[in-house]
């Protein structure tokens, strides 16, 4: 993937001889979507989208302002480049901060993400055979009313040139999949997925999405769906639980992910996304979690969803702690955020396309690994419950009450798995909860999750993010089931 | 002066026309154009912490080709650029692809023939500041309140048109402020400006009715244990529980799936409270009548009326697929312009009428907890009140509450206001929302707060 732009005389267009900007920089996407939707082994949707198109951003006493347009010749980049300076020049009096020219560091460089299987390797027969196949491995019975195959592939080419020298290359590739069975007998209707709704996330190639054990898995996806139709209802009560990878990517994202953005401690996002009980003060001192808690910004890490070498405004990526032994010691902000703020943060400005600016945003956010067997942290208990698979979520504007469901869950009775249960839900206090995370599971228990759907900013933008983790065992939580 | 389009409706039409004149006889292409200019100011504490302009117009083909009686469909979405030579290169680079595409995809058993339903027009122009006053002239105009929010102003655009002569074209001038104000303490009331013509005026008036709530939200604040009580639900806060009817609840499709807790309603296990009328109404001509397929909706479609359920929105898709007729749906099925009517209860009579308990003026992030139940979890958020006496104490904690989607609209719902009131749509996910639903208060008899 390619663009025959010339960014650089577009730069020129935009700067133009008269210029009353302190700084010009253009950011470039070309960005391709594929999504192919099977139903019932039928198809429902064969879609492609394609976007093409430059924010011009310039800064004026310290003052950023941009304008967005898919026309993309000297003339119509020019005039975007006029539109922004003149907004950036009525509004500078009014300005929320004073930003310094380091908010827009001077970078070079190429990135790719590895792939060993092009996107584009599978003709249009080859998917439907690989969905309609898909469909099938889910109809594990007759009580398997409805079955869904979905892929959604991803390509981005991001260019990012400006006036002191920055030009910045990237190109993503990404494929990210929900495959799901409901099944449906006398009254009772559960579905089941593959981990959860489109969390099956991965840079790559389409090795990532076809995998050895694709249609095992799919098998056994539509087995569990017929399995809960029988299963009992999550008891209610106060249990220790095992929360398996495929839930604690979306925990990590909600009770630790958005808390520590310092744009929602800086107040931007008050009127939408919203605040955060975390305060400027809190970092270095507070105990976020127990001491086995420690969680990595890592956008380092080879196939995760939101790996990268350079953030949206060029800035050098690269893993940071960010809760360390339990403590927390640094936040989710960009170099704007970092600014205003006083705190050093992350290379995390990003925006969802070439139509939005970018805010801070918090890419792949880990769980480091522990040293407990799965094996281990259920002999450890007498009466919990193991839950997998998000089907539910919801957390307060300043991130502290949550409430997740999931999709399966397991009885451990005396230190073993015992029955299968449904409706599985808990609640609790971000801290709190965090702060009973009683053993962490090793290298055989973790996995990589993430999500394509992060919704957030004013005006509103989808960025995708990776979380990785492992099994983790926590003490004490509020367990309920389902129903009415 | 009104900022220029990059894809005017005489452009619209040229292109498509000239990708109609190239189809063979087999094959159907059905355009959807959704375009808009904008400017978005966003501010922070009555500061400007991002200001910028967004042209963007993105056309999508919807591809059929008839394999004898059958039909394989595919689509395909490209933006425009309004350069005529470059837009035509896209364009026909886009359509080859889908011919190729087509050959090789199974037939799609649901779908339909596309029809010509007609053509319209709808032109609405209205006073918005020019971009260049905007910059200035919103911030000066907040008088350094402490006021966080996005202001969005500009034209949006969305067409239709098909190779059997059907042409639609939709074109808005609007506007929208959607702001908080905030105490030191970060308490906040919500507000909503928005329309076709701005009036610094009005917008003032606005500012100090929302900043009017700050004496109450300075009281003492409350700490309510979890537990049920007596609530009631302002506009917004409704508006947030009929979003959730966007999530499958009232399509016949999710239905016929059992994804919705709807089916409980059909089933007779199920029901609302005979204070509820919900319908679709078109005539306020806030957002487009015709559909992806250019389908013309009624001008009202009733969904409950007094609690019966009377029509659930269906597509062209799920009529062919299970046999029912179709009402205009969009292809998710989700409502477009929701209104519920409003009751009995006078807008003075509120705090007396609830008594002791809780006064909610808005919820957040909610989500249904067990879909196909009917359940629905959320937080309160902005200025919510304990009431004790038919006074307002104080402000509350954030409390969480998990409850049935037929208690709340059902067995729990005691009283609706008499009037029922305009929650813009402000949303912005890859393009500017069109319109809003309407709805009034509701006072619950009961509702359930867990944490």
């Amino acid at each position: 993937m390619n663009s025959s732009l010339d960014l650089k005389k577009l730069l020129a267009a935009a700067i133009g001889t008269n210029s009353k900007a302190d700084w010009t920089g253009l950011r470039e996407i070309q960005e391709t979507f594929h999504h192919r939707y099977y139903r019932n082994e039928k198809p429902e949707n064969e879609d492609t989208s394609r976007t093409h198109g430059v924010m011009v951003e310039v800064r004026v006493n310290g003052h950023y302002a941009y304008s967005c347009t898919p026309n993309l010749t000297d003339a119509g980049v020019r005039a975007a480049a006029e539109r922004a300076r003149e907004q950036a020049l009525r509004s500078e009096k009014f300005k929320v901060f004073a930003f310094s020219p380091k908010t827009r560091p001077t970078s070079q460089g190429k990135w790719k993400t590895k792939i060993q299987t092009p996107l584009n390797a599978h003709s249009p027969s080859q998917w439907s055979d690989a969905l309609i196949r898909a469909c099938e491995s889910l109809k594990a019975s007759d009580k398997v009313v409805q079955t869904v195959a979905y892929a959604r592939t991803d390509e981005t080419f991001t260019r990012i040139v400006d006036s002191n020298g920055t030009d910045v290359t990237q190109e993503h590739f990404r494929v990210a999949s929900h495959f799901e069975a409901t099944a449906s007998h006398g009254g009772v209707v559960q579905s089941r997925s593959d981990h959860g709704m489109m969390a099956r996330t991965r840079q790559g190639g389409l090795e990532t999405l076809f995998t050895s054990d694709l249609y095992d898995r799919l098998q056994q996806v539509g087995a569990d769906s017929v399995e809960l139709l029988e299963a009992e209802d999550c008891p209610s009560g106060v249990f220790d639980v095992i929360i398996m990878p495929d839930q604690m990517y979306l925990q990590i994202h909600e009770s630790v992910g958005h808390p520590l953005e310092y744009d929602r401690i800086l107040g931007d996002e008050r009127n939408y996304a919203g605040n955060s009980f975390v305060q400027p003060h809190d970092f270095g001192k507070l105990q976020y979690g127990s001491p086995l808690m420690n969680i990595t910004f890592n956008p380092e890490l080879d196939g995760e969803y939101s790996s990268y070498a350079f953030d949206d405004i060029g800035n050098p990526a690269k893993k940071e702690y960010i809760i360390k032994d339990g403590i927390l010691i640094r936040g989710l902000g960009g170099l704007e955020s970092q600014e205003r703020i006083g705190l050093p943060g992350v290379a995390c400005s990003r925006a969802e396309n070439w139509d939005r600016a970018p805010i801070d945003r918090m890419a792949n956010l880990n769980l480091e690994v522990g040293t407990s067997s799965l094996d281990e942290m259920v002999r450890s208990i007498d009466n919990g419950v193991l839950m997998k698979s998000n089907r539910s979520w919801s957390i307060d504007d300043f991130r502290n009450k949550f409430q997740f469901g999931c999709e399966y869950a397991k009885k451990i009775e005396n230190g073993k798995i015992t029955k299968t249960l449904k409706n599985p839900n808990y609640r609790g206090i971000s801290t709190q909860f965090w702060r009973s995370l009683k053993m962490l599971g090793d290298e055989s228990t973790f996995d990589v999750y993430g999500s394509p759907y992060c919704g957030k900013g004013e005006p509103n933008q989808v960025i995708r993010v990776g979380h990785s983790s492992p099994a983790c065992l926590f003490e004490k939580l509020e367990v309920f089931g389902g129903g009415h | 002066m009104k900022p220029t389009l990059l894809v005017d409706r005489k452009y619209f039409f040229e292109l498509g026309g000239s990708l109609f004149a190239g189809l063979r006889g087999d094959e159907r292409l059905t355009l959807n154009l959704v375009e808009e200019t904008t400017q978005f100011i966003r501010i922070n504490g009555a500061k400007v912490r991002q200001i910028g302009c967004v042209e963007n117009a993105h056309l999508a083909f919807d591809y059929r080709l008839k394999k004898g009686d059958a039909l394989v469909k595919c689509g395909y979405s490209v933006t425009l650029t309004g350069e005529r030579t470059t837009d035509s290169e896209t364009l026909k680079a886009a359509f080859n692809q889908l011919r190729t595409q087509a050959t090789e995809l199974p037939i799609d058993p649901f779908s339909t023939e596309i029809e010509n339903f007609g053509q319209s027009e709808n032109v609405f122009c209205g006073e918005l500041l020019p971009f260049s006053d905007a910059a200035e002239r919103l911030p000066s105009l907040m008088n350094s309140l402490p006021i966080t929010g996005i202001y969005s102003a500009g034209t949006s655009v969305r067409a239709n048109m098909n190779s059997l002569g059907q042409k639609h074209w939709f074109e808005t001038d609007h506007f929208s402020f959607d702001y908080s104000l905030f105490t030191p303490e970060n308490r906040m009331a919500k507000g909503y400006y928005s329309g076709s013509k701005w009036d610094d005026g009005v917008f003032r008036s606005n500012l100090e009715s929302t900043h009017s709530q700050f004496s109450q939200l300075t009281k003492p604040v409350q700490s309510i244990e979890p537990g049920k009580y007596r609530t009631y639900l302002s506009p917004m806060a409704v508006a947030e529980l009929l979003h959730m009817f966007s999530w499958g609840f009232l399509s016949e499709g999710a239905l016929r799936r059992e994804e919705s807790s709807l089916r409980l309603v059909r089933q007779g296990k199920k029901s609302l409270s005979p204070l509820v009328t919900l319908k679709e109404n078109f005539k306020r001509g806030l957002v487009p009548s015709f559909n992806h397929l250019g389908e013309l909706a009624p001008e009202e479609i009733k969904l409950f009326e007094r609690g019966e359920l009377e029509n659930t929105l269906v597509s062209r898709r799920t009529a062919k697929e299970y046999g029912v007729t179709s009402n205009a749906a969009s292809g998710s099925e989700a409502p477009r312009s929701l209104e519920m009517e409003g009751g009995s209860l006078k807008e003075a009579d509120v705090l007396s009428s609830l008594g002791t308990g809780l006064y909610l003026s808005n919820l957040h992030y909610l989500n249904w907890s067990d879909q196909k139940a009917g359940r629905i979890t959320g937080m309160t958020r902005y200025a919510c009140f304990w009431v004790k006496d038919s006074k307002i104490v104080g402000p509350i904690e954030n409390l969480r509450f998990d409850d049935s989607v037929f208690g709340i609209f059902g067995t729990e719902l005691e009283a609706l206001t008499s009037e029922a009131v305009l929650i813009p749509a402000t949303g912005t996910y890859s393009n500017r929302d069109l319109g809003g639903v309407i709805n009034p208060g509701a006072l619950l008899s009961t509702k359930n707060f867990t944490l």
